[in-house]
């Protein structure tokens, strides 16, 4: 029962964990458009936009584990906040119609990348609990089930992300 | 309560209810049967031939009682959506509501449900669907347009708290099995008072008692179920989907405001004819009336809002008794 338990309780974090990587997946594939879309109009920023897509190729490029992940995606969500910011002084870009979807699509996918990492997380602690508490620990500790390691973001960047960036002129 | 052991309560629940229903008509049309026999005068043994009667009609009974269960298990979630007046929302309608809806379910771990607007402006929800896959969340177009993106969302996640927690399964068997007595008990009466009506005299009378007889034994099957679908639908399931909706969006405040302002008009003109579906709403759609709080499975709002309350309380009471605590030192 226990073992069952623990199994079923691993499983569900690799099926949270390939939850959020669906829509991590989806957000680097946005951002070669987002790119594309702010160069024609803002040419003299293509450090900012250089910064931005080594960020996507850092997080592309880490491990499979959460843990490792977690920083590198928060400074691939820092950098696309910058983008945001960057903006605001090109009224051009701010009205292009590309430009305000994609900025819609990939608000989406933060959100949906918060709401799966929540649950993923909430997953992980009933597995890291049976792990940690009596019964069950026996049996972890029998088969080897070792804890999960939560996934990680700064609250920060998700409340940037909700407000758009004020810049005063 | 850990959700999984409410999943496996309420399976066991099911299987429990597939069970007492059948015992339970059985043992009706018994009853029923040894009162006919004894009006209509025994040859034999009174027991042996109410329990001939009883092994003539129960088997068709059953199987009338198996097929509309069947049929709502699998149709039900249209057939109430019908009743309610809903149509479906894609994501090209309703953009900003189908993410949400979707965000929703991502924190909970679910598939998105399909996603229905009901066309009225009182303020209430509920979820249908056999299993989360087939999942569906019906809004009225009041709840939408009234309360805001956090509060919208913690209804989302009461609706889905009861897909995931299989009370939606529970539910449609439960009311399909009573509304099916209901119905046929109707129609049977119906049709003895017509045959009652034409054929006066010889032979028929005999005919009409027996269906009168059964048109009261479905009505009382229907309503003596009514008290153990409401010991099976605990209120508590309601106290478990608000306190899953709060750890689903971690906001029971925003659950509150939104339990509030629903407590003003939650009344949906669709759904008035239909008692048993308002048990699936987030709270009761009918008129108030005491026939109404018979079937009634929700608790009073204010109690719902006491425990939301507590939860809050709980997160909040570390830091408001700190300074009480430096106060003191």
């Amino acid at each position: 029962m226990a073992f069952n338990s623990l199994v079923r309780g691993r499983n569900q974090a690799t099926e949270a964990w390939s939850g959020i990587e669906v829509h991590l997946k989806r957000r680097y594939d946005l951002i070669p458009n987002l790119v594309e879309t702010v160069k024609g109009y803002a040419k003299h920023e293509s450090s900012t936009l250089e910064k931005v897509i080594q960020a996507r190729n850092a997080a592309m490029n880490q491990g499979g584990t959460p843990g490792d992940h977690s920083a590198a995606e928060n400074e691939l969500g820092r950098s696309l906040k910058s983008i945001f910011a960057l903006s605001e002084s090109y009224p051009d870009l701010k009205a292009n119609q590309n430009f305000i979807e994609l900025q819609k699509e990939i608000t989406d996918t933060e959100d949906k990348i918060q709401a799966s990492r929540r649950y993923y997380n909430s997953v992980v602690l009933i597995f890291n609990n049976r792990t940690a508490t009596f019964p069950s620990m026996i049996i972890a500790g029998m088969f080897n089930f070792a804890k999960l390691a939560f996934f990680e973001l700064d609250e920060a960047e998700k409340a940037a992300v909700h407000q758009p960036v004020k810049v005063q002129f | 309560v850990n959700v999984y052991d409410q999943i496996s309560s309420n399976s066991r629940k099911t299987v429990l209810i597939l069970l007492v229903f059948p015992i339970a008509l059985f043992v009706t049309l018994f009853l029923f049967a040894i009162l006919f026999v004894k009006i209509e005068g025994a040859r034999a043994s009174i027991t042996g031939e109410a329990l001939q009667y009883t092994l003539m009609v129960f088997p068709w009974l059953s199987l009338v009682a198996f097929i509309w269960i069947a049929v709502s298990f699998y149709m039900g979630g249209s057939m109430i959506l019908g009743m309610a007046n809903a149509h479906r929302v894609t994501f090209e309608e309703n953009r900003d509501l189908f993410r949400l809806v979707e965000n929703t379910a991502i924190m909970a771990g679910l598939p998105t449900p399909e996603i229905y607007l009901i066309d009225d402006d009182s303020l209430n929800a509920f979820a249908t669907g056999r299993d989360p896959q087939t999942g569906i969340v019906a809004l009225t177009r009041g709840i939408v347009k009234k309360l805001d993106k956090d509060e919208l969302q913690a209804v989302i996640a009461h609706e889905l708290a009861h897909i995931g927690n299989r009370d939606t399964r529970l539910m449609i068997i439960t009311v399909a099995g009573i509304g099916c007595f209901l119905f046929l008990g109707e129609i049977l009466l119906r049709s003895a008072f017509r045959g009652a009506g034409r054929g006066r005299g010889r032979g028929s009378g005999k005919g009409t008692l027996v269906i009168i007889f059964l048109a009261v034994a479905c009505f009382v099957f229907g309503y003596v179920i009514a008290p153990i679908l409401r010991l099976a639908l605990s209120r508590r399931r309601e106290y478990q989907a608000d306190a899953t909706a709060a750890k689903i969006t971690r906001d029971p405040d925003a659950l509150a405001r939104a339990l509030k302002k629903i407590a003003i008009n939650p009344r949906v003109e669709a759904l008035d004819a239909s008692p048993l579906v308002g048990n699936m709403c987030i709270a009761n759609p009918a008129k108030p009336s005491f026939f109404r709080n018979l079937y009634c499975t929700h608790p009073q709002i204010e109690d719902r809002l006491a425990a939301l309350g507590k939860m809050t309380g709980g997160s909040d009471s570390p830091q408001s008794s700190a300074p009480a605590g430096k106060a003191i030192w």
